[in-house]
């Protein structure tokens, strides 16, 4: 070996340890960031969430969106940071009070915001609802339950005011989608369980009559089983709004599982999910246990399309599924609110 | 007398550059690190292990 190959060997190899050095050091450091602080993942995950275009529109939207008007309310909570509503209707109020819908957003309880489903909210009141878009606080910077107490305050908001909105307090329904869906569902739940009100310091915020049913898109409902579902990154979700590193170990596993909490009094409920979205077999869990509670179930679970029907399928207009979903939703919707 | 040469400080030869690329060698490993991290800990929040 020439003194110029061994120089070459040394320096390749000082090269080759370096690179492997950096690289174990970022593992350590990435380990280390992540098993201490949820909020650098928080902070990731709401950015690409940010990032992201919700609801895709139809394309006669403009339509609805020239036909409604908007107002944004605040909401004061007992124990809580103020919540706001962005209430929508058709244009001008009168007429016969229009039934109401409180629609929670997803986003994982870190992100997102009333904003993020506007373009569906005005296509529901569109329709003939009076539709309140809850702007809850996010986690990790509140964490729970303080998404369900401001919900809890906006229907009892919606019970004594909507009727300055055109809506009809004795017809409200709940409405969410993914982490909106798991808070609208809970919501109901206490609604309707007055021992899981009671376990929660709350109680019911319109009567059982008023709350004429729930929809659910996309959404968890049993936090037992929610970790086989591999939904990309759910620890981060659960850790921020439990404030739990393994959510399991919470303590209100069990208040957060709507599954837990269903009674026979649980309003009907319209439950769709995409055949391509992991927590599909969420749905099917709560689908399973209102059947069994002797609820009123109409479900819309797709089969057979290729599993292109992913996470909060039912916003993308440009799918023809999405605008099936709609129409059963208001189908369902037209059914629970007669009278 | 006979005198003697004096003797001249050693002259450390400095190449032009040289502090540059130390600098540049090291900042290199520890923007690696800093990648890798970043790549490692993004895969992590997102297998939400």
């Amino acid at each position: 070996m020439t003194p110029a190959t061994a120089s070459l060997g040394r320096r390749v190899l000082r090269h080759a340890v370096a690179a492997l050095l950096a690289v174990l050091a970022g593992l350590v450091g990435a380990e280390a960031l992540y098993h201490l602080s949820v909020q650098p993942g928080a902070a990731l995950v709401a950015s690409v969430f940010t990032g992201n275009e919700l609801v895709v529109p139809p394309a006669d939207f403009a339509v609805a969106a020239g036909a409604v008007t908007e107002d944004r309310v605040p909401v004061p909570v007992p124990g809580a940071p103020v919540a706001y509503l962005d209430i929508y209707r058709p244009e001008g109020t009168a007429g016969k009070p229009r039934p109401v819908i409180l629609w929670v957003h997803g986003g994982g309880f870190i992100s997102g915001s009333a904003a993020t489903v506007a373009d569906y909210a005005i296509m529901l009141a569109h329709a003939g609802y009076t539709v309140a878009s809850l702007d809850y606080s996010l986690a990790p910077g509140a964490r729970y339950p303080v998404p369900v107490l401001q919900g809890n305050a906006a229907l009892r908001y919606l019970r004594g005011n909507v009727s300055r909105f055109g809506g009809d307090p004795a017809r409200i329904v709940l409405g969410g989608d993914s982490a909106g869906a798991q808070i609208a569902s809970q919501l109901a739940a206490v609604q309707a369980n007055p021992v899981l009100a009671r376990s929660m310091g709350l109680t019911a915020a319109v009567p059982a009559v008023a709350l004429r049913g729930v929809v659910l898109f996309c959404g968890i409902y049993d936090l037992r089983t929610v970790g086989s579902t591999g939904f990309p990154g759910l620890r981060t979700y659960l850790w921020a709004y439990t404030g739990a590193r393994n959510w399991t170990s919470d303590p209100a596993i069990d208040e957060l599982s709507t599954v837990q909490n269903i009674t026979p009094q649980y309003p009907p409920t319209f439950l769709s999910d995409g055949d391509a979205d992991p927590f599909r077999s969420q749905a099917a869990e709560l689908a399973s246990v209102l059947q069994r509670r002797g609820v009123p179930l109409t479900t819309l679970f797709w089969n057979g399309t290729g599993d292109h029907l992913g996470h909060e399928y039912q916003f993308k207009f440009n799918l023809p599924e999405a605008r099936t979903a709609f129409q059963r939703t208001l189908g369902f919707l037209a059914t629970i609110t007669k009278g | 007398m006979h005198q003697f040469p004096r003797a001249r400080a050693p002259q450390v030869r400095r190449r032009p550059g040289r502090a540059a690329a130390r600098l540049a060698w090291w900042t290199g490993w520890v923007l690696l690190a800093l990648v890798s991290m970043a790549v490692i800990y993004g895969a992590l929040v997102y297998s939400g292990r």
